[in-house]
């Protein structure tokens, strides 16, 4: 019988809370509402055709809590509706404005049209319910759902502070449940950050396995002798899998990687940014602040401002990306059979993306994922598997015992990006806040009322100032200003409760005021941060 | 003349095309594939003052300070003493500290005060020291006015604790302990057993992406003296 291998791909979905006061609002939303827009409705539309043509898709998606939290906000909700309804209108008068320009007016009348798709599916079909629609496939078999840090922490800096990572893992649990009604077995490290020990909370919380990035896995000890080939288990039995480097450079590489292939839309080019402002009064915040529209009629050949060339092709990107997944396979099939030539227990891949590469920041992203899995089912040698489907074919006994390297998925592999002169300010005062944490979830065990609604609510703070993406955001300085605007409000929340709640004394104005606009997690239990006896 | 700083809030109103021209004017040499985002950050680096007449139209956002809001108050300080340490990579440890105010006082005040500093021991050679000093630990001399540093490792790999220290005439004291921290094994070290041999297992390492991991790949090249905070 002919070799056949595994493929596993696993998508990770997270949005980190920026609504921190109202003039931010539109930041945080338009980053959601784009998500949405370009990657979520889009996937789901992918499943749905690949169901309806019986094609046998397996993947595998962590949705974040804050995310879940997010997308089931009712305000959030309408405020998409509307976000929606302003593209549609801004749409009717770019279809008009492009008559004379035949190729750009085709484009125009697709995004509108798929536009107008959108909310009927949004409002009508998922009745708003985005995370009901992913479930839905979930019960099907066809998507399995992991979970993540509650707050998407960066984990490794927090292995000193094992509450921290208690209450990380235990609001994700809370959370899953409550959207979802189960516990997921998968857990996906936040920026895939790994460091020694982080197994153990893991198998407390009874998760099957976790994912680290490939050179996590190789570097381990000792070495795993069938490399990312196949997933290892820990010494405390917890399965953890390597993500295909070689997968990851395909689609990423800088250079060669398929999401710069020239014919594919333009990602930053919008019209939005191009028209005087009076053709787009719809689209502008009251600043005049301009936001894309998702009228993108440009190619990533876009710096060449030649319009023959550097329009967007539709029918040029469609078939490049039929040949991509083509190639895809092929090299996942050339590395595997290499590898199973040398041992006969090497037989998988796991390919793990950021889900918004696929749409929001690559347009022909969920094109991609499709064409991959209409692909895999006319081949014989490949066959797609979620991490848990394939975990339960294998006895866990027979996996290589080995522990995982401290890495992460960013640019040097370890913690560079999250620890650097820009950003290194903020731990002082993140630990101390956190100490001060356990310290009133061990003083306060029993509070009741407004004193364990601020207690609830200092959980919250602390929770959201541990988000990776915080200290990440240094890049632009608009970004780094924005990140340490946000971690300075909540642990200036934070410590306003700690003093509070130390005098005896607090504001039950600013205390409502601030559970409005900080509230998330409605199942918050500040016990979660009680020490472990 | 009338002058003004430009401000992010008006720029995000531009046009793409309105601010290429802009930067032009002010003679910024911007690529013309540039990310508005980008040249928005280039244009709020030049950080002039320019001439109202750049600006196409009396515009108020233009010269509103850009991201005024009040500023939150963090402690500067936590009055309590202790030592953090954050692993960044094989080559670097990022540690900050404090000391209470009261103990500070205290020590500073003695004719005997011989300054503070941080001792770095390796845990996996503990076993063998009974208390004296340990060829695996040295110390770097840290300024009263420091409160945290970049330290770099004699050898990678290996458990690790660093120790805030006073020295109290002969008598070193430790006020506080970091927990302890493992530090990997460096790509360089690595790469050396992995040459070692032609067997299926390096194979398959090198065809899991073994050479091209994108890595901290050597250390030589960083500095090993620890980096004092500004």
């Amino acid at each position: 019988m002919n070799d056949r291998f595994a493929l596993s791909l696993v998508l990770n979905a997270h949005q980190s809370f920026v609504r921190f006061r109202d003039t931010e609002k539109k930041l945080e939303d338009g980053r959601l509402f784009q998500s949405i827009t370009e990657t979520y409705l889009p996937l789901l539309r992918v499943f749905e055709r690949l169901d309806a043509d019986r094609v046998p898709f397996r993947i595998a998606l962590s949705i974040s809590p804050l995310l879940c939290d997010q997308l089931r906000d009712p305000e959030r909700k309408s405020r998409y509706v509307a976000y929606l309804d302003r593209r549609i209108e801004f749409g009717g008068w770019e279809v008009e404005r492009t008559q004379a320009e035949a190729p750009m007016h085709r484009l125009a009348k697709m995004y509108y049209d798929q536009m107008v798709d959108d909310r009927i599916q949004f409002v009508e079909r998922y009745e708003g319910d985005i995370l009901r629609a992913f479930d839905f496939f979930h019960k099907k078999g066809r998507l399995e759902l992991l979970t993540t840090g509650a707050t998407y922490p960066f984990l490794p800096f927090y292995t000193s502070y094992p509450e921290v990572i208690q209450a990380q893992m235990e609001m994700a649990l809370i959370t899953h449940r409550s959207v979802f009604g189960r516990n997921p077995q998968g857990f996906w490290l936040p920026e895939l950050g790994w460091s020694e020990g982080l197994d153990e909370f893991l198998r407390a919380y009874s998760f099957s396995y976790t994912i680290v990035e490939s050179h996590g896995l190789v570097f381990g000890h000792p070495t795993p002798s069938l490399g990312t080939f196949a997933p290892i288990k820990t010494k405390s039995s917890v399965a953890v899998f390597g993500r295909d480097f070689y997968a990851t450079k395909d689609l990423l590489d800088t250079e060669y990687g398929y999401v710069k292939d020239p014919v594919y839309r333009s990602p930053s080019r919008d019209v939005a940014f191009e028209l005087p402002a009076q053709n787009m009064a719809v689209l502008l915040q009251a600043e005049g602040v301009r936001n894309p529209s998702g009228f993108k009629y440009w190619n990533n050949q876009t710096e060449l401002r030649d319009p023959q060339k550097s329009l967007y092709d539709v029918d040029g990107a469609t078939k490049r990306v039929q040949e991509h997944a083509k190639m895809f396979l092929d090299n996942r099939l050339e590395r595997l059979r290499a590898a199973k030539e040398l041992t006969s227990q090497a037989d998988l891949s796991l390919c793990a993306f950021d889900v918004d590469l696929f749409g929001r920041q690559w347009f022909e992203g969920p094109q991609f994922i499709e064409a991959l899995f209409r692909e895999a089912a006319r081949r014989e040698a490949v066959y797609f598997v979620t991490p848990l489907e394939y975990l339960n074919k294998k006895e866990l006994w027979t996996l290589q015992t080995s522990t995982p390297e401290f890495s992460s998925w960013k640019e040097d592999g370890y913690a560079q990006t999250w620890l650097d002169s820009t950003n290194d300010w903020m731990y002082r005062h993140l630990l101390r806040s956190i100490d001060r944490m356990i310290e009133l979830a061990e003083r306060f065990p029993d509070g009741a009322g407004l004193k364990e609604r601020a207690l609830n609510q200092a959980a919250r703070e602390i929770l959201l100032a541990q988000d990776a993406l915080w200290a990440s955001n240094s890049a632009s300085p608009r970004e780094a200003a924005i990140s340490r605007r946000c971690v300075e409000e909540f642990l200036h929340n934070f410590t306003n409760i700690y003093e509070s709640l130390g005098s005896n004394y607090i504001s039950t104005e600013w205390l409502t005021d601030l559970e409005r606009r900080h509230g998330f997690f409605p199942e918050m239990n500040y016990r979660v941060f009680k020490k472990k006896r | 003349m009338d002058e003004l700083r430009l401000t992010r809030s008006y720029l995000e109103t531009l046009s793409t095309g309105d601010l290429a021209q802009l930067a032009e004017r002010l003679g910024l040499d911007i690529p013309s594939d540039l990310n508005r985002i980008f040249v928005i950050e280039e244009l709020l680096e030049t950080d002039t003052e320019i001439d109202r007449a750049l600006i196409p139209e009396d515009n108020e956002l233009a010269v509103l300070p850009a991201d005024g809001d009040a500023k939150l108050h963090l402690p500067d300080r936590y009055n309590a003493t202790f030592i953090e340490v954050l692993l960044r990579d094989p080559a670097w440890v990022f540690t900050f500290w404090e000391i209470r105010s009261q103990d500070r006082d205290f020590y500073e005040g003695a004719p005997d005060f011989g300054g503070y500093h941080l001792r770095l021991s390796s845990l996996d050679a503990l076993p063998l020291r009974e208390g004296k000093s340990s060829p695996d630990s040295f110390i770097i001399s840290v300024e009263p006015t420091d409160s945290a540093w970049y330290l770099s490792f004699p050898s990678s790999q290996g458990l690790f604790k660093v120790e805030l220290c006073v020295l109290k005439g002969k008598n070193e004291i430790v006020l506080a302990v970091s927990p302890p921290l493992r530090v990997p094994m460096n790509v360089s070290a690595l790469s050396v057993l992995n040459s070692q041999d032609d067997s299926p297992q390096t194979k398959i390492l090198n065809l899991s992406g073994w050479d091209d991991f994108h890595v901290l790949r050597t250390v030589d090249h960083v500095s090993r003296l620890p980096q004092r905070c500004e």
